[in-house]
């Protein structure tokens, strides 16, 4: 990326405390106007790092610099950056215009031109009108957004928000996800979502950084991460995997032969890396495995691995079907399928063959 | 039917009526309100008791006549409470508690927010070590901690020996025994009573609201300003109400550390009950007081409302 492209850098960004290091390493350009998420569980250090952007915190080595100006000296208050908390984080003695219109005191912005303001950002999260409620007689996705407009309104350059979807219900979350990124590509602000939860990360941003113990594990698209995981921790992280110990038999073109626990054998695509004895985890997405009661291919043919199973449990969850099947080499194996009208049910105990094609299988590098 | 059981039921047209025969006590047993009142009674009795009935006492008093000799006479009079007013002596004494009292709310909110503020930010284990501090010395009586204000500011205490020892002052100046030592006195003894109020609003305050606030573009004092602040208040509320009605309201220390003209209100009402043997007069004295302190207790919910102090 150019210099003249990064608009919110991170170089070397370190945080200890004391002998714990919660950040390490942390290096990143992100250009104008990308969604970059910051995806972990929880204590990887991903928030920790949001608030070093944001100047609660000190990093211990490292420098931010905000289109190309380092400002790692600089307070909080003299960053121009918006920040969106997990609690909200509202001035509950103020009302919802006092709080909207708070940042816009320290901008030199005349008295009668407030209002207009605040009316403005109210319209933009939809909630026209609420300028006299209190925080306290708003409901939890009402909140979020005064929390919105309130970083918003002044015009940050860089808009931080650290899970501000954590607290609310499922429906209200997915809801809300989708107009927060509406806003953010009609505004164009360069923003950083802190997230634990992978479905949200993958939806919304155009970057994804997958942070592990403090470690940046990867950083890719969307994309990039759900299908090349680099390691098995994200691997596991991200998407419903199966993730089985296995051993390189032979490698042809591509093509990688590998032995599971008890000889059990499966084809990998993308293995072109690999040579026979090495030992690698096998990752197989839940999402790709078929579940049939009889078998319509031979284990090889046009590039799927069949195999049998039984069912040993399954979950119902309405749009799609948790299968839990015991393999031949009495592995434990997850399969997600979508429920349909047709065809008979699957129960436990019933013996399946599972379809896997080789592009689903994945040796992991590490 | 068999007169033991309370409920009998009959069938009437193919429906079962429960019918309750049961008699005048058990209905009254299950009433509710019956029971709220059998459970409030032991404390409206000790209220009764204790506090209404004594007050009444005393209101009745400070309209009797004095006899001679220290009696009380049952002859309806105001003459006490116009006695009281048109003297100068008592309005100013009463003027002055009043005004002693404002003095040590301002100085104790003062001196006081800073350790409450330190207290709420500061490390858990330091915490409690620092309550520890706060509450040790309620472990001492009072009268003893008043006293020892004697080794201090006396002649011989400690600042006027230390002073004339490095030689600033030639004599010892008079901190005992003035307006200085009560308002020390005092100071001392309710701190603790502004401090933990304002300890306990910090301690339930979010300091991400701080964050926030710099985040938007406050400095440390605005956001202190706009934000903390504000949201203290019922602490600081709180503690200033507690903390005037005890400075009013204190007896020991202007009578220990005091001189003959930093007489308070309350040593008038003992003096006219104790030394005077004027009851009547007493009495008025101690209504006036209690009347002042109510109307205080009113305009200060009209200002800034009790019900924010209730739900610290």
């Amino acid at each position: 990326m150019n210099i003249k492209d990064r608009d919110l850098e991170l170089k070397g960004i370190t945080k200890k405390f004391g002998s714990f290091t919660a950040v390490q390493d942390f290096n990143i350009a992100m250009r104008k106007g990308e969604f970059l998420s910051f995806l972990g569980p929880s204590g990887c250090g991903k928030t920790t790092t949001l608030r070093m952007i944001a100047g609660f915190i000190e990093p211990t080595e490292g420098d931010i610099f905000i289109q190309g100006r380092k400002v790692t000296e600089l307070p909080p208050y003299k960053r121009n950056i918006g920040m969106v908390f997990q609690n909200y984080a509202l001035f509950p003695h103020l009302t919802v215009f006092d709080n909207i219109s708070f940042g816009l005191r320290y901008r030199k912005v005349a008295k009668p031109d407030v209002k207009g303001l605040v009316d403005e950002m109210l319209e933009l999260v939809e909630l026209p009108g609420l300028g006299e409620r209190k925080p306290a007689e708003l409901s939890g996705g009402q909140q979020q957004r005064v929390a919105l407009a309130r970083a918003l309104i002044i015009k940050p350059k860089v808009l931080l928000m650290d899970e501000p979807l954590s607290n609310l219900d499922a429906k209200l979350r997915e809801g809300l996800r989708i107009e927060l990124r509406q806003i953010q590509k009609e505004l164009g602000i360069t923003t950083v979502f802190v997230t634990h939860d992978q479905e949200e990360a993958l939806t919304l941003s155009d970057r994804i950084a997958v942070m592990d113990q403090g470690r940046v594990t990867q950083i890719g698209t969307p994309h990039e991460i759900y299908e090349t995981p680099q390691s098995t921790f994200e691997a596991s992280f991200i998407g419903q995997s199966n993730l089985f110990q296995s051993r390189v038999q032979a490698v042809q073109d591509d093509t990688v032969t590998v032995s599971l626990k008890g000889d059990l054998t499966l084809n990998a695509a993308f293995g072109d890396q690999f040579k026979a004895g090495d030992q690698r985890e096998l990752l197989i997405r839940a999402e790709r495995i078929r579940v049939l009661g009889k078998a319509r291919r031979e284990h090889g043919q046009d590039r799927m691995n069949v195999i049998k199973g039984v069912i040993e449990n399954l979950a119902y969850l309405g749009g799609n079907v948790h299968y839990y099947i015991r393999l031949e080499n009495n592995e434990l194996m997850m399969a997600i399928e979508q429920t349909s009208d047709y065809g008979k049910p699957l129960q436990p105990n019933d013996n399946v063959f599972l379809e896997i094609s080789y592009a689903s299988c994945r040796l992991l590098t590490e | 039917m068999p007169k033991q059981d309370s409920i009998v039921v009959e069938e009437t047209a193919g429906q079962l009526i429960l019918q309750d025969q049961s008699g005048f006590m058990e209905r009254l047993s299950s009433n509710p309100k019956f029971l709220k009142g059998i459970q409030l009674t032991p404390v409206l009795c000790w209220l009764l008791f204790f506090l209404i009935t004594p007050l009444v006492v005393i209101l009745v008093y400070s309209f009797c006549t004095r006899g001679t000799g220290g009696t009380i006479e049952a002859i309806f009079t105001v003459d006490n409470y116009t006695h009281f007013f048109a003297s100068p002596v008592y309005r100013k004494v009463l003027i002055k508690s009043l005004r002693i009292g404002a003095e040590v709310t301002i100085v104790t909110l003062l001196v006081g927010f800073i350790p409450a503020y330190y207290m709420a930010t500061t490390k858990i284990k330091h915490r409690i070590f620092l309550i520890l501090l706060l509450i040790v010395p309620f472990w001492t009586s009072y009268l003893i901690r008043t006293y020892s204000w004697v080794l201090v500011l006396g002649n011989k205490g400690v600042i006027n020996v230390y002073l004339m020892k490095f030689g600033i002052i030639d004599a010892p100046i008079q901190l005992l025994y003035t307006e200085f030592a009560v308002v020390m006195g005092i100071i001392h003894f309710v701190l603790p009573f502004m401090v933990f109020p304002i300890f306990s609003t910090l301690d339930k305050l979010d300091f991400n609201l701080v964050n926030a606030a710099k985040n938007l573009g406050a400095n440390n004092f605005q956001a202190f300003w706009r934000v903390t602040l504000p949201l203290a208040m019922p602490g600081i509320a709180a503690g200033c109400l507690l903390v005037f009605i005890l400075t009013v309201g204190s007896y020991i220390t202007p009578a220990l550390l005091g001189g003959p003209s930093d007489i308070m209100i309350t040593q008038i009402i003992t003096q006219r009950f104790l030394t005077l043997f004027d009851w009547p007069f007493g009495a008025a004295a101690a209504v006036i007081y209690l009347v002042i302190m109510l109307l205080f207790i009113l305009v200060y919910n009209r200002l800034i409302g009790l019900r924010r102090i209730m739900n610290m």
